[in-house]
């Protein structure tokens, strides 16, 4: 039987499917296709490249210490410097939430209120942001259990509902705006940056002689979702795909199947916005459980309530400096996400492993408690 | 009660017995056994059989010959005796419906069993009604249930553990298990769970199936149950254990997944293909039984353009002149129905079909033409009334999980709904009982007992014992490889 705090080599796979793909589909393709045009998928393809590379990093991290991260900081570096790169994971997971919450939040207000709905519609989310930061990864690989068939099912229904006015040839010519993929590849970097979640991870799941193939093909198949419905985004709005500001809600508008039945696309979408809403608080509820080793605590209840409460001021009561702060993230802080997410773990390859005499699974904390 | 001993004079057992058994139906017949030796017969007038203790203790005793204990004992003719030494067991067994037999000299009392009493015919159960298949229900009587069950599984390995709870009802209950198939620690478990409660009486397994429940406060079912002893025995088989309690008619079954409530007798008895798409359809009645109202109230509140226009134009039109608001219109309705509901239960059979006639019919339709409720509302409600009970084991959960999410709908809308639906899975999946997830196969995804959830395989598939319950006898079905060789050589002949 799995202990508490642990989870499957497969739910880590799932949570990569039902998990990864949502936030990616809600502002991103457009902002992609703003810079970069047609080759916004390149920019894409980069981007997933690098998250590949922090992957394998974290997975062979993982071969080489066969421990948490926790246990291979606190083994190979001293207190104060295991607690302090864990506090640099701390502000990346803080820097890594904000542009989902802002992204939903926006879409919600715009897509689904016919009129504008009061702050107070949005409250609710913090109250299950703090909810779940409180559950075991357990939980959270159950959960994926559940929804990786709510995404899969959301992504294509809408992709399919599009098809028919997608086209493909507006990717031509490959590479005409060469100097602009790579601007475009730097502007969406804070919606990739995936891998610290499995880095967190490490250590916590029953491996198995199929892990590494489960985990890495997942990851392959989250990375096609998203270049799936990116593809098809762009080549369904060719060259004002820029401007159509949420893909999710504009993806399949002019389906003829939509103008016969009505508007079954939200179907599709209320299914994304279920995995999407649990994707939003990934980061919250990491970056709860790195505070909670950070300042040695026993429940992640109080962390939680912390960042929820920081979040919930920023978005409820500081609404004219969302641009300037998705600004700063996306144009300041993408390198330091880039050096945590790929660089980090593959340069942590370098620590020699030490005997710690821990357990491998669960009990990563008991230097940190001494 | 004290630990008395049984004295030589009969006289004296008798007196200590009338002061703690004064009640009028409690009877003591003295007489001679062998025509010199004293002895005396208590029993409950009501629960005993008079003719039988006639037959098989009086005439047999009166003329025995050289009486003593010991052939005393065997002159009895019952299936059941023992001898008791203490008053106080004595007391206990009267109580249970046993008669005593005291005699004088002797310091032992013979208990021997001869109850009887009212019970109800072995029938079909009306919870849950078959096409196919036995129409036996569980009674009130639990000898008969235990009867019912061993019927059905002619083996050593079941085990019946009986135990007796309730300070006064003292009430037999029978935790019952097939050796072998369930978990020696889930048995244990249980019985412990079951013997540390102290309570006054026991009248339904319901009361049980509360206390073993492991989150007490739980809006969500713990303990799954069933009528049907067909329904258990296929329970006992996967790895389960049953709990009998005397006086319900009600099986108790751990551990117990949400899944199970989904299923019926029927699917198994029936064409597979069938059974998947009533399974599937259960599914979308219960998700209708529970969203529908909301999501008419979100969608008249605040996502008017999610509506396609020729329904948003119907909408408009019916609900135009309406004076209550979209959320307190269908709150009202609802509130309507369930009244209905609980008054249609409560009312004799007769008046009850009165009121569903008057309520449903009359008052519904004179509403709508009254203006107070528009008919889209109305028949919101009642299509999720009636799909709610597609699964009648859910129904009192589903019922509330209804107005919750209602009342969401009305305050927050759609988004509202996606937050709550989050919630209350997040909350389900951490949800366990006797360390069994109560939303297995699905999270945690058990991929090999899919087999019998929404997809039913075909019943020589279905070779293992669900993973879920962690059966040590994996296995349930061989299936002989030559059947395949003699189907090939029955065909060429």
């Amino acid at each position: 039987m799995l202990k508490n705090n642990e989870i499957k080599a497969r739910q880590i796979g799932l949570f990569f499917i039902a998990f990864l793909p949502v936030t990616k589909i809600f502002i991103m393709p457009k902002d992609a296709s703003n810079i970069a045009n047609e080759d916004m998928w390149i920019s894409i393809l980069i981007s997933l490249f690098l998250d590949a590379i922090g992957l394998v990093s974290a997975i062979l991290l993982y071969k080489k210490h066969g421990t948490s991260f926790y246990s291979i900081l606190e083994t190979n570096l001293n207190k104060f410097f295991s607690k302090a790169i864990l506090f640099l994971y701390f502000v990346f997971f803080l820097l890594k939430a904000f542009t989902p919450i802002y992204e939903q939040k926006n879409f919600i207000q715009n897509t689904l209120y016919e009129t504008a709905p009061t702050a107070f519609t949005f409250v609710p989310f913090f109250i299950l942001s703090v909810y779940l930061c409180t559950r075991k990864l357990r939980a959270i690989g159950r959960l994926s259990d559940l929804f990786w068939i709510f995404t899969v099912v959301g992504i294509i229904l809408l992709t399919a509902l599009s098809i028919e006015s997608a086209d493909f040839l507006a990717f031509l010519p490959i590479g005409a705006n060469k100097a602009k993929i790579l601007k475009a590849n730097y502007y969406i970097t804070p919606w990739f940056c995936d891998a610290p979640y499995f880095l967190f991870m490490i250590g916590k799941f029953r491996k198995n002689k199929n892990s590494t193939k489960i985990i890495l093909l997942s990851f392959l198949a989250s990375a096609l979702l998203t270049l799936i419905f990116a593809l098809t985004f762009y080549s369904v709005f060719t060259f004002i795909a820029g401007r159509e500001l949420f893909a999710l809600a504009e993806i399949s508008k002019y389906s003829t199947v939509i103008n016969s039945i009505g508007r079954i696309d939200y179907i599709g979408i209320f299914l994304l916005l279920l995995s999407g809403t649990i994707s939003a608080i990934l980061p919250i509820y990491f970056s709860a459980e790195i505070l909670t080793k950070i300042l040695n605590l026993k429940s992640a209840l109080i962390p939680a309530i912390i960042i929820n409460l920081i979040f919930f001021i920023a978005f409820i009561f500081f609404e004219p400096f969302h641009v300037l702060i998705i600004t700063f993230i996306h144009k300041i802080a993408s390198p330091y996400l880039l050096v945590l997410a790929n660089l980090l773990p593959f340069a942590f390859l370098i620590l020699r492993k030490k005997k710690t005499g821990l357990k491998i699974n669960g009990e990563y904390n008991a230097l940190f408690k001494k | 009660m004290t630990n008395e001993k049984i004295s030589l004079n009969l006289a004296l057992n008798l007196s200590s017995l009338k002061k703690v058994l004064s009640s009028s139906d409690i009877k003591t017949h003295e007489f001679l056994i062998g025509e010199k030796l004293k002895s005396a017969l208590i029993y409950i007038d009501s629960l005993t059989d008079k003719k039988a203790i006639a037959q098989g203790v009086i005439k047999p005793l009166s003329k025995l010959y050289n009486p003593n204990f010991s052939t005393v004992t065997q002159a009895i003719v019952s299936t059941e005796t023992k001898t008791v030494s203490t008053l106080n067991e004595v007391y206990i067994e009267i109580l249970l419906g046993n008669s005593a037999l005291i005699i004088n000299g002797e310091k032992k009392a013979i208990i021997i069993e001869y109850k009887l009493f009212d019970k109800r015919a072995v029938t079909e159960p009306p919870t849950s009604v078959t096409l196919r298949g036995p129409r036996e229900g569980f009674v009130e009587n639990l000898t008969t249930n235990i009867s019912l069950i061993r019927r059905r599984i002619k083996s050593k390995d079941l085990v019946f553990e009986k135990l007796v709870v309730g300070k006064y009802s003292r009430t037999d209950i029978v935790v019952c298990y097939i050796k072998g198939i369930s978990r020696k620690s889930l048995v244990k478990t249980v019985i412990e769970k079951i013997k540390s409660v102290d309570i006054d009486g026991v009248f339904d397994s319901s009361y049980i199936a509360k206390f073993i429940s492991e989150h007490k406060t739980s809006l969500f079912k713990q303990v799954g149950t069933t009528e049907k002893p067909d329904i258990l025995v296929a329970k006992m088989l996967e790895g389960r254990i049953s709990i009998l309690v005397d006086g319900s008619p009600f099986a108790l079954t751990v551990p117990y997944i949400i899944a199970e409530d989904f299923q019926s007798a029927d699917d198994y008895y029936s064409s597979n293909y069938r059974a998947m798409a009533v399974r599937i359809l259960r599914a979308l009645s219960v998700f209708t039984a529970i969203i529908l109202p909301a999501l008419f109230v979100s969608a008249q509140i605040y996502h008017l353009q999610l509506l396609p226009l020729s329904f948003l134009l119907t909408i408009v039109n019916s609900v135009k002149g309406i004076p209550l608001s979209p959320s307190f219109e269908m709150f009202f309705t609802l509130m309507i129905f369930e009244i209905l509901n609980e008054a249609s239960i409560r009312m004799p059979k007769y008046v009850g079909m009165a009121v569903s006639i008057v309520g449903g019919l009359v008052l519904g339709e004179t509403a709508v033409n009254a203006g107070i409720i528009s008919a889209p509302a109305l028949m919101i409600i009642a299509m999720s009334g009636i799909c709610l009970y597609t699964v009648p084991e859910m129904v009192q959960t589903f019922s509330i999980l209804r107005v919750v999410f209602l009342c969401v709908a009305g305050s927050i809308g759609g988004y509202g709904l996606i937050l709550l639906s989050i919630l209350i899975l997040a909350y389900l999946v951490s949800f366990e009982t006797f360390k069994t997830p109560l939303l297995a196969p699905f999270a945690p995804l058990i991929k090999e007992d899919l087999k019998d959830t929404f997809y039913k395989g075909f019943l020589f598939e279905m070779t293992n014992r669900p993973k879920t319950f962690r059966s040590k006898n994996k296995t349930r079905l061989k299936v002989k490889k030559s059947t395949k060789k003699q189907k090939v050589d029955n065909f060429n002949a």
